[in-house]
C-alpha cells in the first residue's frame, strides 16, 4: 500500500464518527438543559466556529505536514508550553475516550447486562480500543471504514424513518424564544464550539492524508458538515416528538431517540429495536472511544519520543489499564453526565486552542524549520 | 537456496592437490598408468558422483561406449528418453566428437544440455533428476534433461469441483500445471521465474505473473521471499504461506490455494502472483484480499445476477457458520427479549431438562460436528459418507432424545455445519470455524454484546492485515470503491467489469487505489 494512505473520504468519514460519536449519548440532554427549546439551532450556530476551527487545523498541517501535534509543538510555541498545551489536549482526549467507553458502559448495565459490572464491560471495549492502538493509525481508519457499511445505513434509517413513522410535530419547535440562548451565553459558546470538534483528529492524522494539503480542508470541511444532519437529527428530532419540556424530561441519554425512531404501534417491540440500536450506538461509540484514545496516547508519545516509529507497546497497555481504573470513578450515569460539564469545557478550550496555534504558526513563519 | 554437498569438495580439494593441471591436448586423453587422478578420469569422475550420492541403489551407470557414460537416477528418469535421445544417438557417432566444446549439442538431440560447472553441481543436477554424462577427456560432466517420473493425468479437480467451467485441475507435475497455464494465456507477457527452495528437498518452484499487470514489487517481494526460504522441506506449496506472507501466527490464510488451472489463471490475469510448486497440485495465488476468500471461480462461468445470488448465500452461510452458536446462547442465557415472546418460549421449553447452560451444550455439539468433518475428510469416500449419517442423525437425535442436548441446539449445530460448507475456500472455512469459538465464548461471557465485542476484534485483525502490501480487508476497507462495484457482493456483467477494470488501473496509476 502506498503511504501515505489516508483519502479525504476517508478522512470526513473519520471527522463524521469523531464528531458524532462522542455526543450522541449526552449532548441532548446537556443543550436541552442550556438552551431548552431552543437547543435544536445549536447545531447550526455551532457550523461557523467549527469551520473555522477546521481552517486553523488545515493551516498547522500546511505548514507541518508530515508531523503530528506532539512533535511540531514544542517548535512551535517552546518546550515548556507546548507540554502545557498537548496536555489540554490529551486530557481532552482522555476524557473523551473515558467518558464514551463508561456513559456506553453504564447505559448497557443499566439495560441489557443488569448483571455484569461495569468495570467488565469498560474493560472489555478498552480491550478493542487498546488492540486498535497497538496496530498503528492504518488499523484505525480501516476499522473506521470497514463500520461505514453498519453504521452509515443505521444513520440514515435514524434521520429519514421518524419521518416515514409521522411522530414528528414541527410546531414544537416554535415559538423561537431568543432569550433561551442567551440565559446562558457561555455554556451555549462552549457547547457550540466543542460540537464538531472531529476536525482535531488531523492534527494526528493530518500526515497520513494523500495527498497532503488541501486535502485536509475538504475533509475537515465535509466532515463537520456531514455531522451536522447526525446533530440535528439527535437533537431536533426528540423534541420533534414529544415537544418541550417532555424532551428534558427523558433520563437516559440516547433513549428518548429511540421512541422516536420506534413505530407508532402498540404492538411495536421496543425492547427489541432497543437492543438493535444499542448495538449499532456501540459501534459509534467505539470508533470515537479508539480516536480519543489514540490520539491521546499518540501525543503523549511524541511528546517524549518524537522520532519514534510506533507508540510503546507496553505504554499503550498501561494508558488503557489507567483508563479502566479512572472510569471506576464514575458511579452511575449521572455522573458521567456530570463530568461531560467538564469536558465540554475542555473541548471548548482545545478547539479554541487550534485557531490560536495556527496564528501563531502565521506569525512566526520560521517556526517550522529546524525539524 | 543449494545447500553445498559437503563429501564432494573435500574429494575434489584432495585431488585436486593431487592433481596436475588438467592437460586437454588430444595427445594426453588417455591417462598413464599410475598417474596421478584427474577430473577427466571417467571412472572416477564416476566414482566420485556415485559416492557424493551415497551410492544408491537406483543410480544407474550405462556405458554407451569406451569414453561415455550415462549416470543417472533410474526412478526420475524417462528410460525410453534414454535410449532415444542419448543411447542411439550416440552410437552412431563417435564419442570422441564429444570431447570438443560445443559438439554435444549437435550430437544429441536433447534441449536441457549443458556441461556442469563442477562435479559437485553436476552431482546436484543428478540428484534433482538429470542425467550426467560423462565423457572422458572433458573436465566435468554435460547434464540433461530427461525427467520423466510417474504422475498423475490431469484430472477434475477434487476440492473445487464445479457445475460449469472448465474441468481440468493441477497435477503434482509442475511442468505439466505450466503447460496448463501457458495453453490459456498464450501471451509473450507471461512470466515464469523458476527457483529451488528447501534446502533437502530442492523443491522447485514456479512464480508466474503477467507483465505489466502484476506490480513488479510485489512479483519481486514473492521471489525474494521464496529465495530467502531455508527451510529443509518443501513438500506441498503449502509450506510457503508463512514465508510469503512473514507473518509467524495467521489466523485467515495470506494466500488461495487453488488445484483449477481456470483459477490460477484468472488470478494471474487479474495481476496477482502465482506460486506453483513442484510436488503440488495447489497453486498459491498472492495477494489476495477477504473478499476473495468467498469467491468460487464459477461465479465467473454464471449470470451476473446468480453470481449476486450465489455470493449472498455465501454471506449467510458464513454469518451462520460463525454467530448461529454464539447468537443461540446470547439468546438462551442474557437476551432472550430479542426474540418475540412465543419464540423465547418455544427455546426455553426446548431446553427444559438440559442439565448443562447453553455454552456447555454448544461446545458439545459443536466439537461433534468438528469430529464429524475430520473423519468424513480421513475416511475412505464409502464408509466417511455412512459415518457422517450415522454421526449427523443418529448421535444427534439420540442426544436430543436423552436430553443432553436440546432440539433448537440441533437445529443450530446444523445451520453451523451448513453455512460453513457454503464458504468456498477449505482454507477460509477451518479459519472462521477457528473464530467460531471466539464468538461462542464471548457470548458466553456477555451475550449479544459478547458477540459485537468479538465481531470488533476480528474486525480490527483483519484490518490490520496487509499481504505483500496488499490490505487484506481491501476493497472493504479502505474503500476502493471500483473494485467494490466491479467484484465484492456481486460480480457486474464482463463488459461492464472492463470498464470498470479500466478505471481502476487508471486509479492505480493515479495513486489512489491499492495493487
Amino acid at each position: 500500500m502506498r503511504e501515505p494512505y489516508l483519502s479525504w473520504p476517508e478522512a470526513a468519514w473519520l471527522i463524521v464518527q469523531y464528531s458524532v460519536c462522542a455526543n450522541y449519548l449526552f449532548m441532548p440532554q446537556l443543550l436541552y438543559s442550556i438552551s431548552g427549546r431552543l437547543s435544536w439551532a445549536v447545531p447550526i450556530i455551532a457550523i461557523p466556529p467549527a469551520i473555522a476551527g477546521a481552517w486553523a487545523v488545515y493551516y498547522l498541517h500546511t505548514r507541518f505536514p508530515g508531523e503530528r501535534l506532539g512533535q511540531f509543538l514544542p517548535r512551535l510555541v517552546g518546550r515548556p508550553l507546548s507540554i502545557a498545551i498537548a496536555g489540554l489536549y490529551i486530557l481532552f482526549w482522555i476524557g473523551g475516550s473515558v467518558t464514551n467507553v463508561t456513559v456506553f458502559a453504564h447505559y448497557l448495565s443499566d439495560t441489557i447486562l443488569q448483571f455484569t459490572p461495569v468495570t467488565v464491560l469498560v474493560a472489555t471495549n478498552m480491550l478493542i480500543i487498546v488492540l486498535v492502538s497497538l496496530s498503528g493509525l492504518k488499523t484505525l481508519v480501516r476499522v473506521n471504514d470497514a463500520l461505514l457499511f453498519i453504521v452509515a445505513p443505521f444513520l440514515l434509517f435514524t434521520w429519514l424513518w421518524p419521518f416515514v413513522a409521522s411522530r414528528l410535530d414541527f410546531s414544537n419547535l416554535l415559538p423561537v424564544e431568543l432569550s433561551e440562548l442567551t440565559s446562558d451565553p457561555l455554556r451555549v459558546a462552549m457547547a457550540a464550539v466543542t460540537m464538531y470538534h472531529g476536525y482535531l483528529i488531523l492534527l494526528i492524522a493530518g500526515p497520513a492524508l494523500n495527498p497532503s494539503g488541501l486535502t485536509a480542508l475538504t475533509a475537515g470541511a465535509l466532515g463537520t458538515l456531514l455531522s451536522v444532519f447526525v446533530f440535528l437529527a439527535f437533537i431536533t428530532m426528540p423534541l420533534l416528538a414529544f415537544g418541550w419540556p417532555y424532551a428534558n424530561l427523558l433520563t437516559y441519554p440516547a433513549a428518548s431517540f429511540l421512541e422516536v425512531v420506534a413505530p407508532k404501534t402498540g404492538l411495536f417491540p421496543i425492547r427489541r429495536f432497543d437492543f438493535v440500536l444499542t448495538v449499532f450506538f456501540r459501534y459509534i461509540m467505539i470508533v470515537a472511544a479508539m480516536s480519543y484514545f489514540y490520539s491521546a496516547a499518540q501525543t503523549m508519545s511524541d511528546l517524549v519520543s518524537p522520532a519514534a516509529k510506533r507508540m510503546h507497546p507496553w505504554f499503550v497497555v498501561t494508558l488503557g489499564i489507567v483508563l479502566v481504573m479512572l472510569s471506576t470513578l464514575f458511579k452511575g450515569i449521572r455522573t458521567v453526565m456530570e463530568f461531560t460539564s467538564m469536558w465540554v469545557i475542555l473541548g471548548a478550550s482545545v478547539a479554541v486552542m487550534a485557531p490560536i496555534l495556527a496564528l501563531v504558526a502565521f506569525l512566526r513563519p520560521d517556526a517550522g524549520h529546524g525539524r | 537456496m543449494r545447500r553445498p554437498i559437503k563429501i564432494i569438495p573435500r574429494l575434489i580439494e584432495a585431488e585436486t592437490r593431487k592433481a596436475q593441471p588438467p592437460d586437454l591436448s588430444p595427445e594426453s586423453r588417455e591417462p598413464p598408468v599410475g598417474a596421478p587422478l584427474r577430473f577427466d578420469d571417467v571412472e572416477e569422475q564416476v566414482s566420485l558422483i556415485s559416492m557424493a550420492l551415497g551410492s544408491p541403489s537406483d543410480l544407474a551407470v550405462r556405458r554407451t561406449s569406451d569414453g561415455v557414460v550415462c549416470l543417472f537416477l533410474s526412478p526420475l528418469v524417462d528410460q525410453g528418453a534414454v535410449r532415444h535421445s542419448l543411447v542411439e544417438p550416440l552410437g552412431k557417432a563417435d564419442w570422441s566428437e564429444l570431447q570438443e566444446k560445443g559438439q554435444a549439442a549437435r550430437l544429441l538431440p536433447v534441449a536441457g544440455l549443458s556441461e556442469a560447472r563442477s562435479l559437485e553441481a553436476a552431482v546436484d543436477r543428478v540428484a534433482e533428476g538429470e542425467t550426467a554424462l560423462i565423457v572422458h577427456g572433458r573436465p566435468t560432466p554435460y547434464t540433461l534433461d530427461l525427467r520423466g517420473r510417474v504422475a498423475r493425468q490431469v484430472s477434475p479437480p477434487i476440492s473445487e469441483p464445479s457445475v460449469r467451467g472448465p474441468r481440468d485441475s493441477l497435477t503434482e507435475r509442475l511442468s505439466d500445471n505450466l503447460g496448463l497455464v501457458r495453453q490459456r494465456i498464450r501471451n509473450r507477457n507471461l512470466r515464469v521465474r523458476e527457483l529451488t527452495v528447501g534446502l533437502d528437498t530442492r523443491t522447485r518452484v514456479a512464480v508466474c505473473y503477467f507483465e505489466g499487470k502484476a506490480s513488479p514489487e510485489i512479483a519481486n517481494a514473492v521471489i525474494q521471499r521464496l529465495s530467502a526460504i531455508d527451510t529443509p522441506a518443501v513438500l506441498d506449496s503449502s509450506y510457503l504461506m508463512t514465508y510469503l506472507a512473514q507473518r509467524t501466527w495467521l489466523l485467515f490464510p495470506p494466500a488461495v490455494a487453488t488445484e483449477r488451472a481456470d483459477r490460477v489463471c484468472a488470478a494471474i490475469i487479474q495481476g496477482r502472483v502465482v506460486v506453483i510448486c513442484d510436488n503440488s497440485p495447489f497453486a498459491l495465488v498472492i495477494p489476495i484480499q477477504m473478499v476473495t476468500l468467498f469467491q468460487a471461480n464459477e461465479d465467473h462461468y454464471s449470470l451476473a445476477i446468480h453470481s449476486f445470488l450465489l455470493r449472498t448465500v455465501r454471506i449467510i452461510g458464513w454469518l451462520a457458520a460463525t454467530m448461529a452458536p454464539g447468537l443461540y446462547i446470547g439468546i438462551a442465557s442474557f437476551n432472550p427479549g430479542i426474540l418475540p415472546a412465543h419464540a423465547a418460549m418455544t427455546i426455553a421449553a426446548a431446553r427444559q431438562g438440559v442439565p448443562y447452560p447453553p455454552v456447555i451444550e454448544v461446545l458439545i455439539m459443536d466439537i461433534a460436528l468438528e469430529m464429524l468433518a475430520e473423519a468424513s475428510v480421513r475416511l475412505p469416500t464409502y464408509v466417511g459418507g455412512a459415518a457422517t449419517v450415522v454421526g449427523g442423525l443418529i448421535l444427534g437425535t439420540a442426544a436430543a432424545q436423552a436430553k443432553l442436548v436440546s432440539n433448537v441446539m440441533i437445529i443450530v449445530v446444523a445451520l453451523t455445519a451448513i453455512g460453513s460448507f457454503a464458504i468456498p475456500d477449505y482454507q477460509n472455512q477451518l479459519s472462521w470455524r477457528t473464530v467460531k469459538y471466539l464468538f461462542t465464548l464471548s457470548s458466553a461471557f456477555l451475550g449479544i454484546i459478547g458477540l459485537t465485542t468479538a465481531g470488533l476484534i476480528i474486525l480490527v485483525y483483519v484490518c490490520s492485515v496487509d499481504v505483500l502490501g496488499v490490505p487484506f480487508m481491501s476493497p472493504i476497507a479502505p474503500w476502493r470503491w471500483t473494485a467494490m462495484v466491479k467484484d465484492v457482493a456481486m460480480r457486474v456483467p464482463d463488459p461492464l467489469a472492463v470498464e470498470l477494470g479500466k478505471q481502476q488501473r487508471e486509479e492505480e496509476a493515479e495513486g489512489t487505489a491499492d495493487a
